[in-house]
């Protein structure tokens, strides 16, 4: 177990520089000059852009020096805990990623759980029912709601219980998870994500219904609930954690519009922001911080592997 | 009771008459603004009085008094100045301080203050762009900015007078320094780190109220009054709350479901068909056009260019970038802004003229479509009303004069090693107070940056340099500098310069019981501290 972890950690710091080296060379050579993206206004005015400041500016950030000398200051600085400063922000970088990255890690957290209890079970139930009323009538709606972007459902939802049925406040910003104001944001993330699980579920589940050995389960005699709850539910798992992983990865890098329909101030939304003013720190720290979030999620969705199917252990 | 006991209560109950703040008399009980913020994105989400511009220019009159500054009128008032004068030759300004002006720490604001300040906005580290267009012509003002010294040598403290030195005669430098731009803040903070008006460092204000919790993360900050407040009227509000919010949908829902009662952003065009009485227009000067570069082949003939203006007909170009649906918008028909004094309305850049435009063109050096290079064009922007105006455009020339040999691309710099030859982009004019001869001399004189800058590219009239030189030594108020702005604009408009796009207008969005909320055209509210809630 141990050396299955090393060997995935060693395979994956390699992968991990690359991705940083292309996405510094792809900032460097094609991302614009981020000092003059900070001064202009919205349309792109340039009237208040001085040479001086700028001058002054590049220079404070080493950014006059070529590509190879800044990737190394940069990896190096990096190994030294210091994940530079925002150009826009003057503010370091770490101490603005650590609140965002735990108000998007709760957000997908509890989307991802809502999402397991409610596409799970229906799946089972679109499985036992196939091709009957209740397996299209399930099958059927979530296909529907998956149909409609989030950033439709999004504020469509918001005005339908704020404006129609004003049983709420607008849910703007963040005041933790267990507050009332993110049932919808979670609610939006969970319909737009849960025919994925629901889904792989039921296909598992059809899949594993035919095999021999629950065939000769049942002919053994073993009760009905038995032969779905040991021998079907339990295999059909595996591909839907991996869904589950998945799902969760991208929820924590970033639920991108529900963070902004609901003005949640998390992770994908500074990276959106970092994109947009090209701040070279925080482009690369959201790079940094999104790649090691798919590698660790990776490997505990192995672990987890292990414990679901033996035969990845003997092997 | 006895005498003394008598006395006391007198001067107990005197004291609260004179101290408390006296609301309107339609105020409601609860005095709590609640604004919503966002234009500039969430990095942007700052209140420092040092740098100038980006969203929070519309609330640093919350927190600091300007010098003086332009009334909704376009009228100039006093601020933390309450007089000014210049000598004759307009090189050497004084400016006296208020004796009532002080800051919430309940220092005094002193002349000193106002040169640290500016002083501290002159270093590039300051990230303010504007100050060049504000102070730029002090003496020192170079080698401040260059680093070389901190202090500007042509700005003395003299007690409660500030003396300001110039390298040129400026009949307007007060006007130049009237906006929330220059704010004065406390000078020793200022000078000892530029994060001075974050809560945690103390900061001292001189406006009607302070910040005092900031939150970047959950981008939400609060004001409350200002203790030593020294003006003799308000503030009313007990409580000033800011929230970052992103998105013109959900800023809609808010506004209607009584969550928000200011904004700056626009929110979903929607909401303008349902509270029509939320929306009021602000008095920006300036407007998008789209500029002739006269270096590059073919725009450098005057004739392409005037067929290219003529053939887009400008209700039409007006309508396409900016649809009644979606904005409140002005058409302008000539180059100055109607929020300029002395604008006169009656004057018209050009009417829509396909068969003048067809003649030009075979006028020209090139004498029709075919023998014409290619046009390059850009919006410098991928905001759609910008795109959707040079589509148009494109489209005009392409039905009226044949010309379709036209390369359209969002930014200058996609055109590559070809960006100098970009033949039309956009920009606006801007200018932060009403004056027409620094407006028309931003845009037309050869040293102006539209003419000698990346739109025009070295656009040269002596004509028209020596009437705006000639105006920029005149006196604001005199009849003169508008005749000889006028004149600078009816020759610049002869060489078919430009095309004009239209002037979506600023808009402030509140509701109707949030009152006196003003504009002046450096955009900032202004006379905060007359803002309250009335009763609804």
């Amino acid at each position: 177990m141990l050396n299955f972890i090393f060997i995935r950690i060693i395979r994956w710091s390699t992968g991990l520089l690359l991705v940083l080296l292309v996405s510094y060379a792809m900032m460097f050579y094609g991302g614009g000059d981020p000092i003059k993206q900070m001064f202009l206004d919205e349309l792109g005015n340039t009237q208040y852009l001085d040479q001086t400041m700028i001058d002054s500016e590049r220079d404070k950030f080493g950014l006059n020096d070529p590509f190879i000398i800044q990737f190394k200051r940069y990896i190096f600085n990096v190994l030294q805990g210091d994940w530079g400063t925002s150009f826009r922000s003057q503010r370091p970088v770490l101490e603005m990623i650590k609140p965002r990255l735990w108000i998007s890690m709760q957000l997908g957290f509890a989307a991802t759980i809502v999402m397991a209890i409610l596409g799970i079970p229906l799946g089972i139930i679109a499985s036992l029912n196939h091709n009957k009323w209740l397996d299209l009538s399930i099958i059927g709606t979530i296909i529907t709601l998956n149909a409609i972007p989030v950033f439709v459902t999004g504020p469509i939802l918001l005005l339908f219980f704020v404006l129609v049925v004003p049983i709420m406040n607008v849910p703007y910003g963040w005041d933790g998870i267990l507050n009332t104001q993110v049932i919808l944001p979670i609610a939006v993330i969970v319909i737009s994500t849960i025919p994925i699980i629901l889904r792989q579920t039921r296909a598992s589940m059809l899949e594993i219904m035919n095999e021999d050995y629950v065939r000769t389960a049942r002919a053994k005699g073993l009760s009905e609930k038995k032969v779905i709850l040991k021998h079907i539910l339990k295999p059909a798992l595996t591909p839907v954690i991996t869904s589950l992983g998945l799902v969760m990865i991208t929820l924590v890098n970033g639920a991108l519009f529900v963070e902004l329909i609901f003005n949640i101030p998390g992770f994908g939304k500074m990276s959106i922001d970092a994109i947009w003013d090209v701040d070279h720190p925080l482009i690369m720290s959201t790079v940094l911080v999104g790649t090691l979030i798919v590698m660790f999620s990776n490997l505990v969705v192995d672990i987890i592997y292990f414990f679901l199917d033996p035969r990845i252990a003997d092997g | 009771m006895n005498k003394f006991n008598i006395v006391f209560l007198s001067l107990i109950f005197l004291s609260f008459n004179l101290f408390a703040k006296s609301l309107p008399s339609d105020a409601a009980s609860s005095q709590v603004l609640r604004i919503a913020t966002s234009s500039a994105g969430e990095n942007s989400f700052i209140f420092t009085g040092l740098s100038g511009g980006g969203d929070h220019q519309n609330w640093q009159s919350f927190l600091w008094v300007p010098p003086m500054y332009f009334d909704e009128n376009k009228k100039l008032q006093a601020g933390v100045f309450s007089e000014w004068k210049s000598n004759s030759e307009f090189t050497k300004w004084t400016f006296t301080i208020d004796s009532r002006a002080k800051f919430s720490d309940g220092s005094k604001l002193t002349a000193q203050d106002a040169k640290d300040t500016w002083e501290a906005m002159a270093n590039p580290d300051s990230r303010n762009g504007r100050i060049v267009g504000y102070i730029g012509n002090v003496k020192g003002f170079e080698a401040a900015r260059n680093k070389k010294t901190e202090k500007i040598s042509g700005i003395v403290a003299n007690g409660s007078k500030v003396v300001v030195n110039l390298n040129n005669p400026d009949p307007i430098f007060h006007w130049r320094i009237s906006t929330a731009h220059m704010n004065i803040v406390k000078g020793s903070q200022a000078k000892k780190s530029f994060d001075y008006w974050k809560p945690r460092n103390k900061p001292a204000y001189s406006g009607p109220y302070m910040l005092t919790k900031y939150n970047p993360d959950q981008n939400t900050a609060t004001f409350t009054p200002n203790p030593n407040w020294w003006m003799d009227e308000g503030p009313y509000l007990d409580k000033i709350t800011f929230q970052f919010v992103n998105d013109g949908d959900t800023l809609s829902a808010m506004f209607q479901n009584n969550q928000i009662d200011l904004s700056m952003q626009q929110p979903s065009p929607i909401l303008k068909k349902i509270m029509p009485d939320v929306f009021e227009p602000a008095p920006r000067i300036g407007f998008n056009s789209f500029w002739f570069n006269v270096s590059a082949k073919p725009t450098d003939d005057p004739l392409v260019r005037k067929a290219l203006v003529l053939a887009v007909n400008p209700f039409e170009i007006y309508k396409a970038a900016f649809p009644k649906s979606q904005f409140e918008s002005l058409m302008p028909r000539q180059f100055m802004d109607p929020n300029l004094q002395c604008y006169d309305d009656s004057i018209v850049y050009y009417n829509y003229d396909p068969d003048a435009a067809r003649a030009a063109l075979k006028a020209s050096s090139y004498g029709g479509a075919s023998n014409l290079p290619k046009l390059r064009v850009t919006p410098r922007a991928t905001w759609p009303p910008l795109k959707r105006g040079m589509e148009y455009a494109m489209e005009q020339w392409r039905k009226v004069l044949g010309i379709v040999n036209v390369e359209f691309k969002d930014r200058p710099k996609n055109f590559g090693a070809d960006e100098k030859k970009v033949n039309v982009s956009r920009d606006d004019v801007a200018a932060r107070f009403p004056d027409p001869a620094v407006y028309v001399f931003k845009g037309t004189h050869s040293t102006g940056p539209i003419a000698s800058g990346s739109m025009m590219r070295a656009y040269n009239n002596s004509k028209i340099d020596i009437l705006l030189d000639e105006a920029m030594m005149v006196e604001p108020t005199h009849p003169k500098r508008c005749a000889l702005a006028h004149e600078a604009q009816r020759l610049f408009l002869n060489d078919w310069p430009m095309i004009i796009l239209g002037k979506p207008l600023e808009s402030i969005n509140r509701r109707s019981y949030v009152k006196n909320v003003f504009s002046g055209p450096d955009i900032a509210r202004h006379a905060t501290w007359k803002i309250y809630i009335a009763k609804h």
